[in-house]
């Protein structure tokens, strides 16, 4: 630098642009993410203005910037760095954007007829019109209740590892002085390496489990001045969209914005060991943050996590959905937001997690991060290192001897479902309680074999659904047929009238027979609406038919989808008259009981025809000449 | 005999000042900018590189010293966020709607007469923005406006049948506009030529004066068609020039 050219004089005004260049620029990056149009207006006569350029400054961020550049300008050994982040609802975040402001050694010829303030307007310029190419406005514009966008000022190294790989630099420009050229860069993360969905699933409000203090762990992470602050709170974004003006209130430092809770999805860089290679994602199951720890960083062991919530809550991985719940924060104890990755993953599969997640990460490779330490696949082998109190799993033939019991499924155990005879099915898990009771009792074998299409669950051991499960395959396994029970055996101490309604030759023989059944059968059928059937000679009854035919269809109740489960109309009723032959509208005025006689009565009414035949036939010839 | 003689003078004037404005525009700095678009999108796309690019190109109101014109205080300039319709793209803009107008008409003519010219679902054509600033001739002669910067937008105009299509190019469009301003950003950047900061009396001849709330450079728009390349290269026009010369002076002669 060469510092002896220029008066002192000089150098205090550069001194002085530089650092209004830093905090113009954390104002108009900041602003630009604040997820809305920004306008100013053009100031005619603007006195002791050192740029041309008009920018609001709002308290809040001037706060953070000032705090940054506290300690002096950038120089060839540190930079000004302004850190655009994205941030789920639970404390989750991701590096977006690195802004940053240098100084080199290279010292250009200042131009003399320029002073610093036209430099200084133009880097300003291209700053805001650069500010919104970048995905990260655009991702600002859609911020709201699923994340936010927040910020990070601090005067040092500039650290891109969060941006992951493949991202891109962006040269906003520079400026000569004669003490260094003042550059002014940007590095984003693309669109390919970036996505953030939401999924449209009703938000729930609180944690069914007990979350500690020490959650997130508060371990110093470098180069940071202060913690990542939103750009725009939600509660001063509702103040915002109310008020005309732009003002944005000072927000409170302490309180992090109430989030609800939802599943996100993300997807990171092919970097991230945890995402195969068709793009599966992992899901997240977003809560409260706890505590109002605005700081980001996640690097508790998932074991520990897991023992946490194990310990207090033992019952949690009963529900299923508690089960999904305990995964996911098994994967955000595993989520490095330095990284941007997950340094771990799991073997769903084998783990007998259930949900999204399909890294098939080996376990081995895993075990030898020792800051991440993680179970292996078989949780019932081996121990868990960096562990505060060892869990203990049950086995099959194994008492519980005292320690936490750790529920869990473990895939090696189970096997293919067998349709033919089941056996009794012994529960691979058990709790405290039922080891108690069962102490002295030795487990039962492992399972074997399941009924068909029915797979014990994981989570599921000792609540009512098991225990209902269990019923059902006792029931079923008693008749291997359905509804076998309503068909009764055919014996022969039945009634008389079925020897005798097949012999019939004549119905006058057999008319009070047939009443006597009939009115038997009306008796006898539940349904008003059967109908009964007339065969040759005689009416069956129903019960007859099934005698007769048992190996037939039995209609019990017919219960149709999507309808209502009322037998007696609709299509229940539909069904029942359709089964048999309908009644004889003749037949229904009187009841069915005077059959015989109308059959009768149409037998004479046929002689006395026939015997007025011949003066019918006189009538008709009479008209016809 | 006067009348013909002034008449020659004229002629030679324009040449002069048309060779002149040839050499100057291949000495200006020229950047030349090509985008493929969809019909809907003309319009925006042009307003956000012009927009950008006059960004740069303009500053405050000057006020100058009542007592020492060499000492003047600038305004500052208001920019506004635009969301395009028909792109996936914002651009910032000076805060002037007399500014916003005044480029809006141009490109409006130049939108309309690129549709009228389209072939086959496609139309081409170059709109070029031209910064100059004027020298002061002495009489008879008129100021010559000297170029220092030209931007040429190449447009290539297509027109797609179905909206699924227009909503694809819509979010394509956008990130490659944004590209386009990356680089415009970093050309105009360069620093190579910008004019000096004039004193009061000269300041016409530099910048815009007749905006009330900012100051752009001179500036001009103009636009041509067809895949006939940029306006500097114009080499057949010079000689065009010379010809007619050589005319004049044959005919005056015979006189």
């Amino acid at each position: 630098m060469s510092s002896d050219i220029s008066s002192p004089e000089e150098r205090k005004e550069f001194v002085k642009y530089l650092k209004l260049l830093c905090l113009k620029s954390t104002q108009l990056i900041v602003q630009g993410r604040l997820g809305k149009t920004i306008s100013t207006e053009s100031i005619v006569s603007q006195k002791n203005a050192m740029i041309n350029l008009t920018v609001k400054d709002y308290p809040e961020i001037e706060k953070e910037a000032r705090a940054a550049i506290r300690d002096g300008i950038p120089n060839k050994e540190r930079s000004y760095v302004i850190e655009i982040s994205l941030r789920t609802s639970d404390a989750d975040s991701l590096v977006l954007e690195v802004w940053s402001i240098g100084l080199t050694n290279k010292c250009e010829n200042k131009r003399d007829h320029e002073t610093m303030h036209y430099p200084m307007s133009h880097l300003l310029k291209s700053l805001l019109c650069l500010s919104r190419v970048t995905p990260a406005y655009k991702l600002s514009r859609k911020q709201g209740n699923e994340y936010v966008i927040c910020y990070r000022v601090y005067m040092g190294e500039i650290n891109l590892s969060g941006l992951g790989e493949g991202f891109k630099v962006l040269r906003v420009g520079s400026a000569g002085t004669h003490w260094g050229t003042i550059t002014m860069s940007a590095a984003y993360r693309t669109t390919e390496n970036l996505h953030v969905s939401t999924k449209g699933i009703s938000p729930k409000v609180g944690i069914p489990f007990v979350v500690k203090t020490d959650h997130f762990s508060s371990g110093p992470r470098p180069h940071v001045s202060s913690p990542a602050r939103p750009c725009h709170t939600l509660q001063s974004r509702l103040r915002t969209f109310s008020d005309a003006s732009d003002g944005m209130q000072p927000s409170t430092e302490s309180s992090s914005p109430p989030y609800n809770v939802f599943n996100t999805a993300f997807s990171v860089s092919p970097a991230g060991n945890f995402i195969e290679k068709d793009g599966n994602k992992v899901m997240f199951t977003v809560g409260t943050p706890p505590g109002g720890n605005p700081r980001c960083s996640v690097s508790s062991p998932a074991l520990a996590r897991m023992q946490r919530l194990n310990i207090t809550e033992k019952n949690n991985f009963h529900s299923s959905n508690n089960g999904e719940r305990s995964h996911t924060d098994f994967y955000k104890a595993h989520w490095s937001p330095d990284k941007s990755q997950f340094n771990t993953g799991a073997s769903a599969p084998n783990s007998g997690f259930t949900g999204h997640l399909n890294s098939r990460r080996d376990f081995a490779d895993l075990k030898k991060d020792r800051r991440v330490s993680f179970p292996s696949t078989n949780f019932l082998k081996e121990p868990l290192s960096n562990n505060r109190k060892p869990l203990k799993v049950v086995k099959p033939n194994e008492q519980v001897i005292s320690g936490t019991t750790f529920w869990h499924w473990d895939a090696t155990s189970t096997s293919t479902v067998s349709p033919k005879p089941v056996p009794h099915i012994s529960p691979q898990f058990v709790s405290n309680s039922e080891v108690e009771k069962k102490s002295n009792s030795p487990v039962s074998s492992p399972l074997v074999c399941t009924p068909p299409g029915l797979m014990t669950g994981a989570f599921v051991l000792g609540c009512k659904t098991a225990q209902r499960a269990k019923e059902t395959l006792e029931a079923a396994e008693i008749s291997s047929l359905p509804f076998r029970d309503l068909l009764k055996p055919i014996h022969g101490n039945e009634s008389p009238d079925d020897e005798s309604s097949q012999s019939s030759t004549s119905l006058e023989s057999d008319e009070k027979s047939n009443k006597d059944r009939f009115a038997e059968g009306r008796r006898k059928s539940s349904d008003s609406s059967s109908s009964l059937s007339l065969t040759g000679s005689t009416g069956t009854l129903n019960n007859e038919n099934l005698q007769k035919h048992p190996d037939d269809f039995v209609l019990v109740d017919l219960k149709p989808a999507f309808a209502r489960d009322d037998s007696i109309k609709d299509l229940g009723t539909f069904y029942r008259e359709c089964e048999n032959v309908p009644e004889l509208i003749m037949f229904e005025n009187h009841g069915g009981s005077e059959t015989d006689e109308t059959l009768h009565d149409l037998t004479k009414q046929l002689e006395d025809y026939e015997k007025d035949m011949h003066d019918f036939d006189q009538f008709v010839s009479e008209l016809c000449a | 005999m006067f009348k013909k003689k002034y008449l020659l003078l004229k002629f030679f004037q324009k040449a002069d000042q048309h060779k002149t404005l040839q050499q100057t525009r291949m000495n200006a700095n020229s950047y030349n900018v090509e985008i493929l678009v969809e019909r809907s999108q003309v319009e925006e796309a042009v307003l956000g590189i012009f927009h950008t690019i006059l960004l740069h190109r303009t500053t405050g109101k000057f006020h100058y010293h009542t007592e020492k014109e060499r000492f003047y205080s600038v305004g500052t300039v208001g920019t506004d966020d635009v969301d395009c319709e028909f792109l996936n793209f914002t651009y910032v803009r000076v805060a002037s709607k007399v500014l916003d107008s005044m480029i809006r008409k141009q490109i409006v003519d130049f939108c309309e007469q690129l549709q009228q010219k389209t072939n086959n679902n496609l139309s081409m054509g170059t709109i070029t923005l031209e910064f100059y600033q004027k020298r002061r001739s002495r009489w008879p002669f008129n100021d010559e406006c000297v170029p220092w910067e030209i931007w040429n937008i190449q447009v290539t105009e297509r027109v797609l049948a179905t909206e699924s299509e227009r909503n694809i190019v819509k979010e394509t469009t956008g990130s490659k506009l944004g590209d386009k301003v990356i680089s415009v950003v970093e050309a105009v950047g360069r620093h190579d030529f910008v004019p000096k900061m004039p004193a009061q009396a000269d300041l016409p001849l530099v910048f815009e004066t007749s905006l009330l709330d900012v100051q752009p450079y001179l500036f001009k728009i103009y636009f041509n068609f067809g895949n006939i390349g940029f306006s500097h290269t114009g080499s057949n026009k010079a000689s065009s020039v010379g010809s007619t010369v050589r005319k004049i002076f044959r005919n005056t002669l015979t006189l």
